[in-house]
């Protein structure tokens, strides 16, 4: 599908395509991968997290540094990886290591009166097995006595992060009674200006590590937004010297073109099904709301004025379209219903300007970008109360995105004079800049659930 | 050949699981969820064309248009899309080139400093380039040999976050 006006438009996007010669050859290098037991090769500098504030106030827990005799001290590097997990959610105070009064391999060795303060203790083991790592562990709540958890992983050594993700949501779902999100991905643009293809897709893991380059381009990139089910990128690519949206599967490498109007075509948003995708065109004179249809192929208007409309973000329902708008003025947000463009409401009215809204995965708050007389803010606003929250105090924040269970937004700001990205968890407890060794990164968004 | 792409991610399907499988790559902890850590491919998409035009001209005439591209450059004040009066003879330079020669085109550029959001600045940046082109139109220029395109603040002629920076990067650009 491809939605366009202008026939003459020379398509320089690789073809999309699904030919059967490729497949062919893409499962035999496949093949060949496996047998070579190639490993991921690292592109850029794993980005390093520094923390930036955040008051000790969460839920106190203690995990131990899971004695284990292997070389690498995989034990240790877990209970860092968890620490840290727990600590960026903003809901934990994980003890420091150097704070431990012991180091319980099970919960059997914890000595209650040792952990005064502390509400629960994660104790544990790791063995090697047979080529695998095995961790033995148990989350003991020091409150009843009991332990809430007790499980055994097993996993490859080329694993230790993943599973680590893994035992971090185990223990965050088991206190907090809701999902975690460790286990999910950040999409992101990185331009280094000294490179032959400056432009950079990258996807990592939550927390900045496993980077992996899904598209480089001599031209600028921007605005990446997943599909539902964790596959699949929209973006908008400059790379033929005009934007175009592309929807991109990074499992295969495929590509389709979605749109090339004259004009901008920007902003695009997956829907929460994954059936259309709201996007900005200007075809007509100035940058309007549209939505297209993936299945029908057709393309609705829901703005319409002469002032700019623009980034479109979705309820978690369906039905309604959070943008930004100039029509009353600087920009504020604005709410149209989908099945009814003439449903408008505006939904700001703090502060001069509001600008890029995400709405929180339980509808409940907007995360946006509000300007006030120090600077562009990452803020969040009550959906009922309409109050509004300022999450940091940077001066030029842009592109929040909250996790899929809502508890943190990562964003791009400008740190020490650099485009870098930054994480807030949702109640402002908890800040952390994660800075690249190369390049200025920008345009987070952060994948839905992918286990 | 409508069933094609379905039939390939299947095929594409079965060799992930494949894969995954073989590799040991699941992790496994007792419970249902395992989790498959072989689902992005390693390779990565490089696009992108360089840029080079063959028109047809003469030694002078092609003197004339490289100078012309060397003194491209349209400077705004913040959030402005109005042009400075001192910019009107490098405009209309570049009109009475076009309007010689109808077979060369241009491409607008609008940018603008990195203040504000993304998306927004993709729109302020479109303003330029069409304060720019409406201006072109006024010269005589034909609609056809002109495009825009806005990227924003995403390609700063100036990487910073300085003043300076920022007046460097709020810009239209001639691009042929």
């Amino acid at each position: 599908m491809i939605l366009t006006d202008d026939a003459t438009m020379p398509d320089h996007a690789p073809s999309a395509g699904f030919c059967l010669r490729c497949l062919v050859k893409k499962i035999l290098f496949a093949m060949f991968a496996m047998a070579c037991c190639l490993l991921p090769q690292r592109v850029l500098a794993v980005l390093e997290l520094e923390i930036t504030g955040g008051v000790d106030t969460g839920y106190p827990i203690a995990i131990s540094d899971f004695p284990d005799k292997t070389e690498k001290r995989i034990g240790s590097q877990m209970s860092q990886i968890i620490r840290n997990d727990l600590q960026f959610s903003g809901k934990f105070s994980p003890l420091k290591l150097s704070a431990m009064p012991q180091n319980p391999g099970a919960a059997e060795e914890i000595t209650p009166s040792l952990w005064h303060d502390m509400n629960a203790v994660v104790a544990g083991t790791v063995a090697v097995a047979g080529g695998k790592v095995v961790l033995t562990y148990q989350l003991h709540d020091l409150t009843t006595g009991k332990n809430i958890l007790n499980k055994n992983i097993s996993f490859g050594a080329h694993q230790i992060r993943e599973a680590s993700h893994l035992v971090s949501n185990q223990i965050y779902e088991a206190l907090m009674h809701e999902r975690g999100a460790f286990l999910t991905k950040l999409a992101y643009v990185s331009v280094n200006p000294k490179l032959d293809f400056p432009y950079q897709l990258v996807i990592s893991d939550y927390d900045g590590y496993n980077e992996k380059v899904i598209l480089r381009s001599r031209e600028p990139v921007m605005s990446p937004s997943w599909d539902p089910t964790g596959a699949k990128l929209a973006y908008v690519s400059f790379e033929s010297k005009h934007p175009a949206i592309f929807i991109h599967d990074i499992r295969n490498r495929s590509r389709v073109v979605l749109s090339k109007f004259s004009g901008i075509n920007g902003s695009p948003a997956f829907s929460p099904r994954g059936d259309k995708v709201a996007m900005v065109l200007s075809k007509d004179g100035n940058p309007e709301i549209y939505v297209a249809d993936l299945n029908t192929k057709s393309l609705k208007r829901l703005t319409s004025n002469r002032v700019i409309d623009t980034e479109p973000a979705w309820s978690p329902d369906g039905n309604y379209v959070y943008f930004s708008s100039e029509r009353g003025g600087k920009p504020q947000i604005y709410r149209v219903a989908v099945a009814n463009p003439e449903d408008v409401a505006r939904v700001t009215w703090e502060n001069s300007m509001n600008l890029n809204p995400s709405v929180s995965p339980d509808g409940k708050f907007l995360a946006l970008i509000t300007r006030d007389d120090s600077g562009y803010h990452v803020a969040k606003q009550d959906m009922d109360t309409r109050f509004i929250t300022v999450l940091s105090r940077n001066r030029y924040d842009e592109s929040p995105s909250f996790a899929p269970n809502g508890s943190m937004i990562i964003y791009s700001t400008v740190v020490r004079g650099k485009k870098s990205l930054a994480l807030v968890s949702s109640d402002g407890r908890f800040q952390a800049n994660l800075p690249s060794n190369t390049g200025f990164v920008s345009a987070p968004a952060w994948s839905p659930f992918l286990n | 050949m409508k069933y094609l792409p379905l039939l390939a991610a299947v095929l594409v399907s079965v060799s992930l699981t494949a894969c995954s499988s073989s590799n040991s790559a699941k992790i496994e902890d007792g419970s249902a969820s395992g989790l498959d850590s072989s689902l992005i491919d390693e390779s990565t998409l490089t696009v992108g064309v360089e840029s080079s035009d063959n028109y047809n001209l003469t030694p002078e005439e092609r003197r004339k248009f490289e100078a012309l591209k060397q003194d491209n450059v349209i400077y705004f004040p913040f959030d402005s899309d109005r042009i400075d009066s001192q910019y009107v003879p490098l405009v209309q330079s570049h009109a009475s080139f076009l309007r010689d020669h109808p077979e060369i085109s241009v491409i607008i550029e609008g940018h603008t400093d990195e203040r504000g959001t993304p998306e927004y600045n993709v729109a302020l940046g479109e303003r330029r380039a069409r304060s720019v082109a409406l201006y072109l139109q006024n010269l005589g220029v034909d609609g056809h040999q002109m495009s825009i395109v806005s990227y924003g603040e995403e390609k700063p002629a100036q990487y910073g976050s300085s003043e300076e920076a920022f007046a460097r990067n709020r810009r239209a650009v001639f691009s042929y």
